[in-house]
Order: C-alpha cells, then sequence, then structure tokens
C-alpha cells in the first residue's frame, strides 16, 4: 500500500501562449494516486486501479490543455479576421469619398467633355495637317524600295488626318480639365458664400462650413489639374512655344538653332526620323546619341535665350509655365510621400497578419503534439489494461492449475 | 510551451520507468529477456528524450525565426516609408524653389513690361527687376540640386529596403528549414516510440510464453 501510494504523478506541465503570464495558462497538478476507499485488500488490483486512475487524470489533464489551445486558436483567427475586416472598411471607405457633385456638377462635366472633344478634335487636325508633309515624307523615305510599306504609309498617314491622336487626347484632357476645375470652383465658392451666413445664424462651426467645400475644391484640383496628364502635356508644349517664339523674337543665328532644334525634337519623337538618318550614315552607335544631343542642345539653347532675350511677355509665359510645373513638382512630391506611407502600411499590415499566422501555426503545432500526447496516453492505457490482464489471467491460470494438481 | 510549442509533453508511463537497465531489468522480470526488454526501452527512451530535445530547441530556432521575418518586414516598411519622405520632401522643395523661380521671372517680366518705377532703398526699379530675373535664373539650379540630394538620400534608403528584404527572405528560409527539420525529428520521435512499445510487447510476448510453459508443466507434473 505504501508503495503504491508513493508514486506521484508527472510533473505539472505547462502552456504558456506569447503574451499571456505563465501562471495564468499553468494547469493544476495531477492527483495523487490514492486506493483508499476502495473494498479490494489486493495488492495487485490495487495497483492495477492505481495506474489506470493515473493514465485517466493525466488524459483529462492533456484534452484540458487541448481545449486551452484550441481557445486560443480562435481567439487569434478572431485576431485575424478583424484584422482583415479593417482592411475591407478602409478599402470600402476609400471607394466611397469619390462622390459626386451633384447635377450642376454633371452639367459643367458633360459641357466639359464636349469642348474638350471639339477643341481637342480640331487642335489635332490643325497639327495633323502641319505634321503631315513631314511624316509622310519620312515615311516614304523609309519605305522607298517596298511598294508594300509605300502603300501602307500613304494608307496610315490619311488615316491619321482624319482620327484622333495623342494631340487630341491631350488638348481634350487640358480643356475638360480646365474647364471642370472652374466649374468646381465656382460651384465651390457659390456654396461657401451661401454657407456662411447660414452658419454665423446657426451657431455652427465655420471653419466646418469652409473645410467641407474646400476640401471639394481640392479634391476637384487634384483630379482635374494635378492627376490630369493632358493638362502637363499642353503646359509643356506651351513652355516650348515660348521657348520658340523667345528665339524668334532674339533673331539671328539662335533663333534658326532653336527653331532647328525644336523641329528636330518633334520629328524625332513623332518617327524618329533623326535616328534613322543618323545610323544609316553614321552606323547605330551613333544614332544612340541622337535624342540626348538635342536634348542637350535644348537645354544650353533655353538657357541662352533666357539670359538674352529682352521680351518680358515671352519671359512671363515661362514664369507662369516654370510656376506651374513647379506646382506639378510639388505635388508629385506629396504623392510620393502618400504612396510610400501606404506601401508602408500595406507592408506593416502583412507584416502583423504574418505574425497573427505564425502565432496560429505555433498554436496548432501545440495541439497536433497534444493530440498525439493523448493518442500515447490512450495506447498506454490500453497496454496498461492488456498487462494486467495477462497478469491476472496468469495469475489465476496458475492457481487453477495448482488447485488442480492438488 | 514556454516560448515554443512543443514542451512538457510526454508519456506518463515512460516517467514511472527505472532509470538502470538492472533495475528496470528487475522490475519486468529480471531474467536475460527482461534485461534485452529493458536495454531497448532504455535505448529508446533515451533517443526518445534527446529527439525531443531536439524538437524544443527546433521549435525555438523557428520562433527566432519567424521573429525575425516579421521583424525585416517592419524594418522594410519603416525604410520605405523614409526613402519615400525623403524624396517626396525634396521633391517638394524642388518645385517649390521652380515655383519661385517662375514667379520671380513674372515679376521681373511684369515689371519691365509696366515699367514700373519703383525705389528700394538705394536700388532702382530696373536693378531690381535684374536681381528678381538672375533669381529666376538661379532657382532652378538650385532646384535640380534639391531633388539630386533626394534622390540620393531616397536612394540610401531604398539599399536599406533592399537589404531588409533580403534579411527577411534569409529569416524566412530558415524558419522553412526549421519546418522541414522538425517534421524530421517528429518522425524519428514516432520512430523512437514504437521501437519501445516493440519492446513491452516483445516482453509481453516472453511472458505469455514463459506462462504457457509453466501450466503445461504444472499440468504435465500432475
Amino acid at each position: 500500500m505504501t508503495a503504491i501510494a508513493s508514486v506521484a504523478g508527472p510533473a505539472p506541465m505547462t502552456c504558456t501562449v506569447q503574451g499571456q503570464s505563465p501562471s495564468a495558462q499553468t494547469l493544476p497538478k495531477l492527483p495523487e494516486p490514492t486506493v483508499e476507499g476502495f473494498p479490494s485488500q489486493d495488492a495487485m488490483a490495487m495497483m492495477l486501479i492505481s495506474m489506470e486512475k493515473a493514465s485517466q487524470a493525466s488524459m483529462a489533464q492533456t484534452e484540458q490543455r487541448i481545449a486551452t489551445a484550441r481557445t486560443e486558436i480562435r481567439a487569434q483567427l478572431e485576431d485575424q479576421l478583424k484584422q482583415v475586416r479593417e482592411a475591407i472598411d478602409a478599402a470600402r471607405k476609400a471607394s466611397e469619398d469619390d462622390d459626386d457633385d451633384g447635377w450642376l456638377g454633371s452639367v459643367v462635366s458633360c459641357v466639359a467633355d464636349t469642348v474638350g472633344e471639339i477643341v481637342g478634335t480640331a487642335a489635332d487636325f490643325v497639327v495633323d495637317t502641319v505634321t503631315l508633309p513631314v511624316d509622310l515624307t519620312v515615311g516614304l523615305a523609309k519605305s522607298f524600295e517596298d511598294p508594300g510599306a509605300f502603300m501602307r504609309t500613304l494608307q496610315s498617314e490619311a488615316q491619321g488626318l482624319v482620327s484622333n491622336g495623342d494631340t487630341a487626347n491631350s488638348v481634350k484632357g487640358f480643356t475638360k480639365g480646365t474647364i471642370e476645375f472652374c466649374g468646381d470652383l465656382a460651384i465651390g465658392l457659390k456654396k461657401i458664400q451661401l454657407a456662411l451666413p447660414l452658419a454665423v445664424l446657426t451657431g455652427e462651426s465655420l471653419l466646418s462650413v469652409v473645410k467641407k467645400d474646400a476640401v471639394a475644391v481640392w479634391n476637384s484640383f487634384e483630379k482635374n489639374i494635378l492627376d490630369n496628364p493632358g493638362f502637363w502635356d499642353v503646359a509643356a508644349a506651351l513652355g516650348k512655344a515660348a521657348l520658340v517664339a523667345t528665339a524668334a523674337l532674339t533673331g539671328g543665328a539662335t533663333a534658326v538653332i532653336v527653331i532647328g532644334l525644336v523641329a528636330l525634337d518633334e520629328v524625332e519623337k513623332r518617327t524618329g526620323a533623326v535616328s534613322w538618318a543618323v545610323g544609316e550614315v553614321a552606323g547605330k552607335q551613333a544614332a544612340l546619341w541622337v535624342r540626348p544631343l538635342i536634348q542637350a542642345g535644348l537645354a544650353v539653347c533655353s538657357a541662352y535665350v533666357a539670359g538674352v532675350s529682352n521680351s518680358a511677355l515671352i519671359s512671363g509665359i515661362q514664369g507662369g509655365v516654370a510656376v506651374a510645373q513647379g506646382a506639378e513638382t510639388v505635388y508629385q512630391g506629396y504623392q510620393a510621400i502618400e504612396a510610400a506611407d501606404r506601401k508602408a502600411d500595406a507592408l506593416e499590415q502583412q507584416a502583423e497578419m504574418l505574425e497573427v499566422g505564425q502565432r496560429m501555426q505555433r498554436m496548432q503545432r501545440l495541439v497536433e503534439e497534444l493530440i498525439a500526447l493523448l493518442t500515447e496516453q490512450n495506447d498506454d492505457q490500453k497496454t496498461s489494461r492488456q498487462m494486467g490482464n495477462d497478469l491476472m489471467q496468469t495469475h489465476g491460470a496458475m492457481q487453477s492449475a495448482a488447485l488442480m494438481r492438488a | 510551451m514556454g516560448t515554443t510549442a512543443i514542451g512538457g509533453t510526454g508519456s506518463n508511463m515512460a516517467s514511472l520507468m527505472a532509470t538502470t537497465v538492472e533495475g528496470l531489468a528487475a522490475d519486468l522480470g529480471g531474467d536475460v529477456n527482461a534485461k534485452v526488454a529493458a536495454m531497448t526501452m532504455l535505448q529508446a527512451r533515451e533517443s526518445r528524450a534527446l529527439v525531443q530535445d531536439s524538437r524544443r530547441a527546433e521549435d525555438q530556432m523557428l520562433t527566432t525565426y519567424e521573429n525575425q521575418q516579421v521583424m525585416k518586414m517592419r524594418e522594410q516598411a519603416s525604410h520605405i516609408r523614409e526613402a519615400g519622405w525623403q524624396e517626396g520632401v525634396a521633391t517638394m522643395v524642388s518645385g517649390g524653389l521652380t515655383m519661385v523661380g517662375g514667379a520671380c521671372k513674372v515679376a521681373a517680366a511684369s515689371g519691365a513690361l509696366t515699367g514700373t518705377d519703383v525705389k528700394t532703398g538705394n536700388v532702382s526699379g530696373e536693378a531690381m527687376d535684374a536681381v528678381v530675373a538672375g533669381a529666376g535664373d538661379c532657382l532652378p539650379g538650385a532646384s535640380a540640386i534639391a531633388s539630386g540630394v533626394g534622390q540620393m538620400r531616397g536612394a540610401v534608403e531604398r539599399a536599406r529596403v533592399k537589404e531588409a528584404e533580403a534579411d527577411e527572405t534569409v529569416a524566412s528560409n530558415h524558419a522553412a528549414a526549421s519546418k522541414r527539420t522538425l517534421d524530421t525529428l517528429k518522425e524519428a520521435e514516432a520512430d523512437s516510440r514504437d521501437a519501445m512499445r516493440s519492446a513491452i510487447d516483445f516482453l509481453r510476448e516472453i511472458n505469455q510464453s514463459s506462462a504457457g510453459a509453466d501450466r503445461a508443466a504444472v499440468f504435465q507434473r500432475m
């Protein structure tokens, strides 16, 4: 009896989850295996009962640990799902921010679209008319030895004359963006004008009234000017036109050089004819230097012309274009910061989700471990029973054999 | 589990066993077969304990690598943010300088157009126009310098982002290797357990055979 009673259960097992105190997760000790209260005084039977009790208690403890681990996994899963929900809500909110400005805004947008289409088409036709002879000459020169290509070039140029190209899109974007922004600005100012007296009467915060409409005007500026590539295409073209005009007013050789360089730049951009011609004459390596040289020449001439020009009008236009381009650059910087923040936030969110996933995997491994332990304990219990049975059978058989002998 | 997932797990059966071959063999019957079974069981138990220790250590390593992976991702995010700010602020400064340059040009031009003759101390309006126009010519250069400095600092941060990305990949690869090692160790532990069970089965069969022989002997004596 003493020997059996002194058999202690296994050491207390702990299940500690990261971020929680170990004491909160420490499971109770196994009960001491005792045989008190059992009617039998047979030592073997008591030993078997004691083993059975210890085994059952151990299994119960393992089951309790599995339940604890499962609760933890559920909590982790809820944590992860919460983060996913937050991400979805943020995306939904971002899409809802893009609301319309009512019927007046729609009318302005419609008018801007129509005017932009007309002005763009007209500008494209004018540009095509000016550039057609050059493009046609270059195209025909390139495909002179191939009658099929010759015909295709003719067809393509004729088609280009009657269809809208990049110029139409840029001018349309510029016109539409400018009109829409002016419309939104007028609407915003009107709203502020009407809302301010009302706010004074109702005691509403003036700042909140102004802020809402100011944000709407800023959003329009962002959409129609800053994020409008057509606007900046036209602004750049205006800058180039100002350069040509300045050079023309300067007169002399400088004017010829600047106009020639601008023309070469345009022809090269549209057709690649200058690179092709240089490549034919001086080799492909030389052709690679054509564009950088034209750009460098333009930069030098621009600086020179700006220095020697006395035309206040042209300087004013150049200054205006510089202001606009500077504003665009400032906005690009702001966008770069925003984009970096967004990317960093997304990566941090990804890291958090990965961390939660890893914690869940750890808990999953623990559960698998505990289930394996439970299975093993079950097997141990089965083996103990079988061995006990074998022992009892052998004991009984020996006793019956002895009795029969007697 | 301490800081690891695996820990504190083990069969209670194994913990009840004696620690020496002689002691265990005596517990199991004391004959040659019991000694063989005892040796097998102890060897399996030692092997299993070793494998369990290795698993705990590997699990700890896995946790460390996983934490490192997350940490490197956060580091990447921090450097991305820093690079964006460096470049963005420099670009904004550059744009601001371009705008001021343009405004100077416009101011100088409007002064010349209107023939303004503003006196600023001893400086005549024309001289002021010239100074403003000069500033208009100089500021684009300063703008380009600001942009260049920002790009340079941004490039340094981007290099750090790439370094953190490489470290994250290394940690991720180590974590994957740790997982594979854990799987292998799990199989090794199962093998040890099987060996222990085989020893018990062997002993049971021997005992049954012995008991059968004893019974037969008793009956034969009759």
